[in-house]
């Protein structure tokens, strides 16, 4: 509902752009600060339907697990709310929330490995693949205090979380072109059977 | 003119309008001094998770001497905006400094690989967070110049901070006008770029490209591959190899081993490495002399398969290079393997 609000300003935006002569150009002289704070500017209309922009979609499939925080287990829900891919890689987004409606701490290394805090261990089952795979990570830059592949293509979790929960991402290699489900697997999580593929 | 500048407009309005409904966009729109491209838009919360940042990517532009990224941030009203938590700190191992908005990286998933913001003799070729400021209601347009892409690299995606944008257009040129700011509030201009010396002085800017590793396993994560380009490294599950404890191969081994010595045959140059890992059980005294054991064990058992073009390498790690959580079974069963790494030429 949102979205179809947001689709009608920005229609409205671009019927406004094409008829209004009288309205100054964002930022012509580079030096007009208060044209971006006037009503009908363009960057201001911006700013409002990005803020009013719903980033909260429906999830596909919702699983509870805990993290280890500190040693000890902290319940929390994964949303996943799409899994879309392309021949050349799989985009992964979910959602992490508290389970207990409270705000709580959910930096862990549960789904990385010891001293890290992403989410290199969510791993997608590819039955149709007869593979499993987990996000792209790489190397620091070349140098002598080299230590491995410490970044990832994905999401760093959050030093906390509260019953809204906050949008996660992982970047992972190509499905197999006939997979049309995958098993999404995440470290200390239920897993996520049969999350439906789109492309 | 002004009917031009219209059309400009409403291209924008729907180039966002497009973005905003979820369809994937590589829409080109025209630099000109009217323009606010919004060719995606991003979400997260900080590293303290207490607002919510959201952003949209403005360009990526091919400039002389590398690649400009340009984004907008911020929250929304009534939100507070801590600059120190938009992006994480930098990691050891990096030119990067305390305060780099560095976190802006552009994937080429085609190439795999990831171009990061260059450092120069003056530092990142970025501004630093603390020049986003702290207003809440507004976005800031911020920057970074990365490594030039390939002339066939036509779209990308774009990670900022915690976010990320897929399918962005690779365009040419630095938006216009641009300004003398680091950074600068959406629509009154974009931030000045360093100047082509400035981007021409970054020595070895090829070390800000990093080659994206691609983990994959069979379904019984029997062995998992990490590849890169001209580089892979085998992870062979312990559990599988020995039973518990022991260096002694098991008898399902022998048709793993089979195919791993086929692979390396086929594809390996040079010298091989075979290197055995424990989990955190035991002591570390043991651990290190049971990865070292059982690395023997595969080198031995590899090399009459392999031939005489390669060597193999044979050394052990103990508990010391975990790759996952060790608090927990599943961590421990990965961490308990023998990788056997080698180079390889180029669509080999």
């Amino acid at each position: 509902m949102r979205r179809a609000a947001l689709c009608l300003l920005l229609t409205t935006l671009a019927l406004t752009a094409c008829t209004n002569d009288e309205e100054p150009p964002p930022g012509a002289d580079g030096k007009t600060p208060s044209a971006a704070g006037s009503p009908a500017d363009p960057a201001r209309q911006l700013v409002e339907s990005l803020f009013a922009e719903d980033v909260q979609p429906t999830p596909t499939a919702t699983v509870t697990g805990s993290l280890l925080v500190n040693g000890q287990p902290v319940p929390i829900t994964v949303d996943i709310l799409e899994l879309r891919a392309d021949e050349s890689s799989t985009l992964l987004r979910w959602r992490l929330r508290s389970s207990t409606g409270q705000t709580v701490d959910s930096l862990s290394s549960t789904m990385a490995r010891t001293g890290l805090f992403d989410t290199r261990g969510i791993v997608l089952r590819d039955a149709a693949g007869k593979m499993r795979l987990q996000p792209y990570t790489y190397e620091a830059e070349s140098s002598e205090n080299f230590m491995g592949d410490l970044n990832c293509a994905c999401s760093t979790l959050p030093a906390s979380v509260g019953a809204e929960g906050v949008l996660l991402y992982g970047v992972f290699p190509p499905l197999d072109p006939g997979a049309t489900t995958v098993d999404v697997l995440m470290p200390g999580i239920a897993p996520a059977a049969g999350v439906p593929v789109t492309r | 003119m002004r009917a031009l500048r219209g059309f400009a407009l409403a291209a924008v309005a729907l180039t966002v309008l497009s973005t905003l409904t979820s369809s994937p966009v590589g829409a080109q729109t025209a630099p000109g001094p009217d323009d606010i491209p919004a060719l995606g838009t991003f979400s997260y919360s900080g590293s303290g998770g207490l607002s919510e940042y959201r952003g949209i990517v403005h360009g990526v532009r091919r400039v002389p001497g590398g690649t400009a990224v340009y984004y907008s941030l911020g929250v929304a009203a009534g939100q507070p905006f801590s600059s120190n938590l938009i992006m994480a700190d930098p990691r050891v191992s990096t030119s990067y400094v305390g305060g780099d908005a560095y976190a802006v990286e552009v994937l080429d998933l085609r190439g795999r690989r990831i171009y990061r913001p260059m450092v120069g003799p003056e530092g990142c070729l970025c501004p630093e967070v603390f020049d986003f400021g702290s207003d809440s209601g507004t976005l800031k347009v911020g920057w970074a110049v990365l490594p030039p892409l390939p002339a066939d690299v036509t779209t990308v995606n774009v990670q900022v901070g915690y976010g990320i944008v897929e399918n962005i257009a690779v365009q040419e040129g630095a938006l216009l006008p641009a300004m003398t700011e680091m950074t600068a509030r959406l629509g009154t201009g974009w931030p000045a770029l360093p100047s082509d010396a400035q981007v021409a002085a970054v020595p070895q800017p090829d070390r800000f490209v990093r080659a994206l590793i691609r983990h994959t396993a069979d379904l019984e994560r029997t062995v998992a591959m990490n590849e890169q380009p001209g580089r892979v490294a085998e992870d062979l599950s312990a559990d599988v190899l020995f039973t518990v404890g022991s260096a002694t191969l098991s008898p399902a081994a022998r048709a793993t081993l089979q195919q791993v010595a086929g692979r390396v045959k086929m594809r390996a140059t040079g010298q091989v490495t075979v290197v055995g890992h424990t989990d955190a059980t035991g002591s570390d005294q043991d651990n290190q002399q049971l990865s070292e054991a059982r690395a023997r064990a595969v080198r031995d058992a590899l090399q009459p398969d392999v031939g005489a073009s390669v060597t193999l390498v044979a050394s052990g790690r103990g508990e010391a290079e975990p790759v996952a959580d060790d608090a927990n079974p599943e961590g421990r069963q990965l961490n308990r393997r023998v990788t056997v790494t080698y180079s390889f030429a180029e669509g080999s």
